[in-house]
């Protein structure tokens, strides 16, 4: 499901870069559009790696590890996850202060691209919606 | 109550597409409101109000995702044969919650340095 989202993501992003760029007639607008796509994808990319190795720590079984040292193993590594975790915001923060401030891209494509996930889930929840309607 | 069903999603559909279009509408609005109200206290006010903005998204997004991840942590425990679902809806649902505070971190950006209301 994290796929498809995530390739419907892309997918409405570029769509909608090319609509921006042929309703405002220039190529920023197209770049704007996708540098909020950037943004979504950068945090999308941090979250997904975050909850995949919460999710593996506490649900996959270690053969031949008692528990003790298990927990042990999970204490060393967590203060690499939560610095992944939280610099994330930090990497977002900077990279939207470039783009908007530096750059001087368009703030509403830049939004518009931000939104891209949502369109997508949007998309994705009407594509689930019909299929259930025909079983 | 297919025929129903049917007629509540496409009225659904047509509210959705009316409000992106209202969306995408509503800067041309604001642009023509903010050319005449070029003043100081506004400007002022505007950059009070996008850390005020910033703040209680990050505290309510903060909030959230603490409380999905419990959820998501707990039903992993309980369940861990559903572990790939959960964790599907885990990261769409945190990702969700995230592009929320960037929407508001990008209109604080645009108030603190673009100054859309002069200044």
């Amino acid at each position: 499901m994290i796929e498809r989202v995530a390739r419907t993501t892309a997918i409405g992003c570029v769509v909608m870069a090319a609509l921006y760029a042929l309703w405002t007639g220039t190529v920023a607008a197209a770049i704007s559009v996708l540098a909020g796509g950037v943004l979504i994808g950068i945090s999308f990319w941090a979250i997904r790696g975050a909850v995949d190795d919460l999710v593996r720590r506490s649900s996959a079984p270690y053969p031949g590890v008692s528990p003790v040292d298990r927990a042990d193993t999970a204490r060393k590594s967590s203060p690499l996850a939560l610095v992944k975790f939280f610099t994330r915001h930090a990497i977002v923060a900077l990279a939207a202060y470039g783009m908007m401030v530096r750059l001087r891209l368009d703030p509403v494509g830049v939004l518009a691209g931000v939104s891209s996930l949502g369109v997508a889930v949007g998309i994705e929840a009407l594509r689930d919606l019909r299929w259930r309607r025909f079983l | 109550m297919e025929a129903f069903s049917v007629r509540t999603s496409r009225l659904l559909l047509c509210l959705m597409f009316g409000f992106l279009v209202l969306g995408l509408a509503s800067p041309v609005y604001a642009q023509e409101a903010a050319a005449g109200a070029a003043d100081s206290g506004l400007v002022q006010w505007s950059i009070i109000t996008a850390g005020f903005a910033l703040a209680i998204a990050a505290a309510g997004a903060a909030l959230g995702q603490g409380r999905a991840v419990a959820s998501a942590s707990e039903a992993i425990a309980r369940n861990p044969g559903a572990a790939g679902e959960i964790r599907g809806a885990l990261i769409l649902g945190l990702v969700l919650i995230e592009s929320l505070v960037i929407y508001v971190l990008l209109v604080s950006l645009i108030l603190f340095f673009i100054k859309p209301f002069g200044g």
